[in-house]
C-alpha cells in the first residue's frame, strides 16, 4: 500500500481543486459579460519593445534563463518559451532578427525547436540560422557572461529576460542601464525579482510572470487563470486566518 | 505527441504519490530524464561551438570574444578527456581559473547593488511602494546586523522580534502566490492547454 503523509495529501487536493476551479473558470467566462481582468502591465511593454524591433531595424534579444532541467525549477518555467513562441511569429520579417540565449542545455533545444517552429509556420525556414537560438552557458553565471557581449551592441531594441534568475542576473540590467537598451524582467523567482525592483526594467511582481498574455495571445487562458488565483488566494487567505485563530484559541495543538 | 506528453506527464505525477509502489518505475523515469537532459546539453553544447566556430570564420565584431571561448572549451575538453573528470590535478586547474572568476564577478554583484539601491527612488519615484521597501530594506539589515543590545530590554527585544518575522510573513505570502501561479502553469503544460490555446 502507498503511504501518503499529510503534504502529499494538501498536494493531491490542491491540484484537484486547481483542475476544478479552471473547469469552472471556464465555464463561467463563456457565460460571463463581467469587464475582462487588466492584465499585467509588463507584458504590453513586450508588444512595444517588438514594434521598436521591427520599425527601427535592430535586434530583440529574448533571454529565458536558467532552464527547467536543473534542480529546484520545474515546468512553470517554460513561461518564458509560451512567450518567445509568439514573439517570434511577429518577428520573422524583421530586418534583425531577434536572438534568444537559454544557460541550460534542455531550454536550448526546446527553444530551437520554437524558433525553427515559427519560421516554419511563416514559411520562411530559409531565413532561419541556428544562432538566432544559443545556448549562453551551462550554468547561470556563464548565461549572464555570455548574455553581457551580446547586450552591449549598439543594434539592440531590446531584451526580454523571462524565466528562471537568480538575482545575480541585476549585472545584465546594469548593463542595459548603461546602454539605454529596455529591459523586461519576469520570473517566478521571489529574490530575483527583489534584485530586479531597484533597476529600471520594467518586471513582473509575484505571480505576474504565470500570466503571459502579449499582443492577443493567451488571453482566454490567462483570464481564466487570474480567476482561479484569486479565487485560491482568498480559500488560502480564509485558511490560514482559520487556522491562526484556531492556534490562538487552543483548538490546534 | 501532445496526448503523449500529457499522458505521460499525469502518469508521473500520479507515481509521485505512490513511491514505494511506484519506484521502480520513478527510477527508470528519472535515469531516462537525466540521459536526456545530458544529451540536449551535447546537442546544445555542438550548437554553441558550431555558431562561434562561424563567427571566426566570417569575423564577425567580438570575435576575440569567440576565440577564447573555442581555446578555452577545447583546452577544458581535451584535458577532461585525457585526464578524467574526477582527477584532482584537473579539478584542482579548473577551480583555480573558476574561483577567482566567481569571487570576482560577485564582488562586481555588490558594488551594482548597492549603487542601484541607491538609485532606486531615481528609478521608480517615490511612492508607497518605493518608500517602505526601502525603509524595510535598511531597517532589517541594521536589525540583522547585531550591533544593538536589544536582548537587555525586554519590551525592545519582542518589538525586535516582531519585526523580524515581518519578512518572513511577506515572503511566505509570495512564495504561496508564485507557487500557486507555477502549479497553474505547470497543469496547463501537463494537459497539453499550450499547444491548443495557441
Amino acid at each position: 500500500m502507498s503511504n501518503l503523509n499529510q503534504t502529499d495529501i494538501l498536494a493531491v487536493v490542491i491540484i484537484i481543486l486547481i483542475i476544478f476551479l479552471t473547469l469552472l473558470a471556464v465555464i463561467l467566462a463563456k457565460r460571463s459579460t463581467k469587464k475582462p481582468l487588466q492584465t499585467p502591465q509588463v507584458f504590453d511593454g513586450i508588444d512595444t519593445l517588438m514594434h521598436r524591433s521591427s520599425e527601427e531595424g535592430k535586434t530583440l534579444l529574448i533571454g529565458l534563463g536558467e532552464g527547467f532541467t536543473g534542480l529546484g525549477t520545474g515546468l512553470g518555467d517554460t513561461t518564458g518559451l509560451m512567450v518567445e513562441k509568439f514573439l517570434m511569429s511577429q518577428v520573422v520579417f524583421n530586418d534583425k532578427p531577434a536572438h534568444s540565449y537559454s544557460a541550460d542545455g534542455g531550454l536550448a533545444c526546446l527553444s530551437h525547436m520554437v524558433v525553427r517552429g515559427a519560421y516554419e509556420d511563416a514559411m520562411a525556414t530559409e531565413l532561419f540560422r541556428s544562432d538566432h537560438n544559443q545556448l549562453a552557458g551551462p550554468g547561470p553565471f556563464a548565461g549572464i557572461a555570455a548574455l553581457l557581449p551580446e547586450l552591449a551592441r549598439d543594434d539592440n531594441a531590446g531584451l526580454v529576460m523571462m524565466g528562471s534568475y537568480r538575482p545575480e542576473s541585476i549585472l545584465i540590467a546594469d548593463m542595459a542601464e548603461r546602454k539605454n537598451v529596455p529591459l523586461i524582467f519576469a520570473s517566478g523567482s521571489v529574490p530575483a525579482q527583489a534584485a530586479f525592483f531597484v533597476t529600471e526594467a520594467e518586471i513582473a511582481l509575484g505571480e505576474d510572470y504565470y500570466l503571459p498574455d502579449v499582443g492577443k495571445s493567451n488571453q482566454d487562458y490567462s483570464q481564466v487563470s487570474s480567476k482561479v488565483l484569486n479565487w485560491l488566494r482568498i480559500l488560502v487567505a480564509v485558511g490560514l486566518v482559520v487556522a491562526a485563530v484556531l492556534k490562538l484559541s487552543g483548538v490546534l495543538p | 505527441m501532445v496526448v503523449i506528453a500529457a499522458v505521460s506527464g499525469i502518469l508521473f505525477l500520479a507515481a509521485l504519490f505512490f513511491q514505494p509502489i511506484t519506484s521502480s518505475y520513478l527510477n527508470v523515469v528519472l535515469n531516462w530524464a537525466i540521459v536526456l537532459t545530458a544529451i540536449t546539453l551535447l546537442v546544445a553544447i555542438s550548437n554553441l561551438v558550431i555558431t562561434h566556430l562561424r563567427y571566426i570564420a566570417v569575423g564577425r565584431r567580438g570575435f576575440l570574444f569567440s576565440l577564447v571561448f573555442i581555446a578555452t572549451f577545447a583546452a577544458t575538453f581535451v584535458f577532461g578527456i585525457l585526464r578524467g573528470s574526477d582527477d584532482t590535478q584537473y579539478l584542482r586547474w579548473i577551480k583555480a581559473i573558476q574561483l577567482p572568476l566567481e569571487t570576482a564577478l560577485l564582488g562586481l554583484l555588490a558594488l551594482v547593488m548597492m549603487s542601484a539601491a541607491i538609485k532606486i527612488f531615481r528609478v521608480r519615484g517615490w511612492s508607497i511602494l518605493t518608500v517602505s521597501f526601502g525603509l524595510s530594506a535598511l531597517l532589517f539589515l541594521f536589525l540583522n546586523l547585531g550591533f544593538f543590545p536589544i536582548a537587555q530590554n525586554s519590551t525592545l527585544f519582542v518589538v525586535v522580534t516582531a519585526l523580524q518575522k515581518l519578512p518572513v510573513v511577506g515572503a511566505r505570502g509570495l512564495l504561496i502566490g508564485a507557487a500557486l501561479g507555477a502549479v497553474i502553469a505547470a497543469l496547463r503544460v501537463l494537459f497539453g492547454q499550450v499547444v491548443e490555446n495557441e
